[in-house]
């Protein structure tokens, strides 16, 4: 199963691996381009599925539909800290050889990068094993403007009302963000996995 | 032991429904699974290989659930098309599918190859319709499974490829003693190499049969207009009236007509005749 998904994304990776060292030239961080390839891996991979209707088919194999969720987000995270490995490989070689006005990529740049990743992956999944393609593009941006609006009002009542646990929690887990955002991405991904095997097992294929 | 068991199946969709379905694939045979457009083949097809997931029911291959993986691993599968990414080439597809069966035969595999003549390194959305379903045929053959089902393998294939696969079909029914499961409205496929049929109409199983039980029960009955009295009517299955007859279908009581042969054309019903007249169950035009 990760083989497959591995197959579909090689012409990415080869134009990932070419443009990241190009775009030093242009940009001084690639982080964003990081941040968008994780991203675009699973919208990539779930417009294939949509179009050649690849789920009928997965799902006849002997396999069990679990698996083909699991494989899905493996495949998800390993290419992600591949390209992150490989962004932090690139960064060092640019700077041995000029100046670039970003600061340096670090290893703790790079985990909290890949967090923001595998949190991406965490909300974006389970709406493509639920819909189809255009509906789940649609239902992510409804629900991520959804989640905006409850997050910003949540502070401003947290905020207006004064509940000093909640600010001491926030600072708190500002004050130990790397950590924070380490199990915050690993929590989840776990709760979207689950969330998207049942839902992948009780769709129907057609 | 069956091959496919299937007990009071239920699926419902938005303006469709498949109610209590209860239907055996015999374990050998060649089984066709027919019945027009629409009246839910593909689905139960669908419901048999875990692509869909029935509302109530259960669902048997060699007596084991149907998502059991040792059982999956027995079964071939030919969807009407490949369903599979049009950018992997058949090696690269090959290569997860392959050790996905334990019996998978490489040889056998080399062998389908070349007899269909599929180039190994074009990418899949280059094939035609043909090949595509040759690659399907390959895939579901190389691992030498017991069971093979296939949803409408031969709608939109050229007539010689159509009769190849056929005679195929047949050869492996020969050589391997395979049991081949598949749906079709294209009947005159199933006058020519299966076993047992299978007809459900509106998601609901008319009957299924051997093909002997058919031929010797199944009849077209022809008469002049004014012979098609009420009694007649309730007599047959489904009719077709003209200005110059009727023709009409009945099943098992064709002896009541011995005798009249100067009066009515009794003739065998083939599959297709049996389909359109059992459609028409009670019409008359």
């Amino acid at each position: 199963m990760l083989k497959k998904d591995f197959y579909m994304t090689l012409p990415s990776y080869i134009m990932i691996i070419i443009l990241i060292p190009v775009f030093y030239l242009f940009f001084p961080s690639t982080l964003f381009i990081y941040i968008a390839y994780f991203y675009s891996v699973i919208w990539g991979l779930a417009y294939y599925d949509q179009q050649d209707r690849v789920n009928i088919f997965l799902a006849s194999l002997p396999v069990k539909k679990q698996q083909i969720v699991l494989a899905r987000y493996l495949f998800s995270i390993i290419s992600g800290a591949a390209i992150g490995i490989y962004c932090y490989g690139i960064d060092n070689i640019v700077r041995l050889f000029r100046d670039v006005d970003a600061p340096p990529l670090t290893l703790e740049t790079l985990f909290v990068t890949f967090c923001i990743g595998v949190i991406l992956i965490a909300f974006g999944t389970p709406f493509f094993f639920r819909f189809s393609f255009n509906a789940a593009f649609g239902a992510q941006i409804i629900a991520g403007m959804v989640l905006f609006t409850i997050l910003t009002l949540i502070v401003r009542y947290v905020m207006l009302h004064e509940i000093y646990w909640i600010i001491d929690a926030a600072i708190f887990i500002f004050e130990h963000f790397t950590i924070s955002i380490g199990v915050f991405a690993l929590v989840s991904i776990i709760i979207s996995y689950f969330l998207s095997r049942t839902l992948f097992i009780n769709r129907d294929l057609a | 032991m069956d091959a496919i068991r299937l007990e009071n199946v239920s699926k419902r969709f938005k303006g469709f429904a498949i109610e209590n379905l209860n239907m055996q694939v015999p374990k050998g045979l060649i089984t066709g699974f027919i019945g027009p457009n629409g009246s839910g083949k593909s689905t139960v097809i669908r419901m048999i290989l875990d692509a869909i997931q029935p509302d109530q029911g259960d669902i048997r291959i060699f007596g084991k659930q149907n998502d059991d993986m040792a059982t999956k691993q027995n079964i071939g599968f030919v969807y009407d098309s490949l369903h599979m990414y049009g950018d992997l080439t058949l090696k690269k597809l090959k290569s997860f599918f392959a050790p996905l069966y334990p019996t998978w035969d490489e040889e056998l595999y080399q062998q389908y190859v070349e007899k269909f003549e599929l180039p190994e390194r074009k990418k899949l959305k280059k094939f035609s319709k043909g090949m595509k379903m040759k690659t399907s045929l390959l895939l579901a053959l190389s691992h030498r499974p017991e069971l093979i089902i296939m949803d409408e393998p031969t709608s939109g294939l050229d007539p010689i490829f159509r009769r190849e696969l056929l005679e195929h079909l047949q050869e492996l029914m020969v050589n391997e003693n395979q049991t081949i499961f598949f749906s079709t409205h294209i009947t005159q496929d199933l006058d020519k190499i299966a076993d047992y049929i299978i007809y459900i109409y509106k998601g609901k199983l008319q009957f299924q049969k051997t093909m002997d039980d058919i031929q010797s029960n199944f009849y077209l009955l022809k008469g002049a207009p004014d012979q098609l009295d009420n009694d007649l009517r309730n007599l047959l299955i489904g009719y077709k009236e003209s200005p110059q007859g009727f023709t009409g279908l009945i099943n098992g009581n064709w002896t009541l007509f011995a005798g009249l042969e100067h009066e009515f054309v009794l003739e065998p019903a083939s599959l297709e005749d049996i389909m359109y007249f059992m459609t028409r169950k009670g019409i008359g035009a």
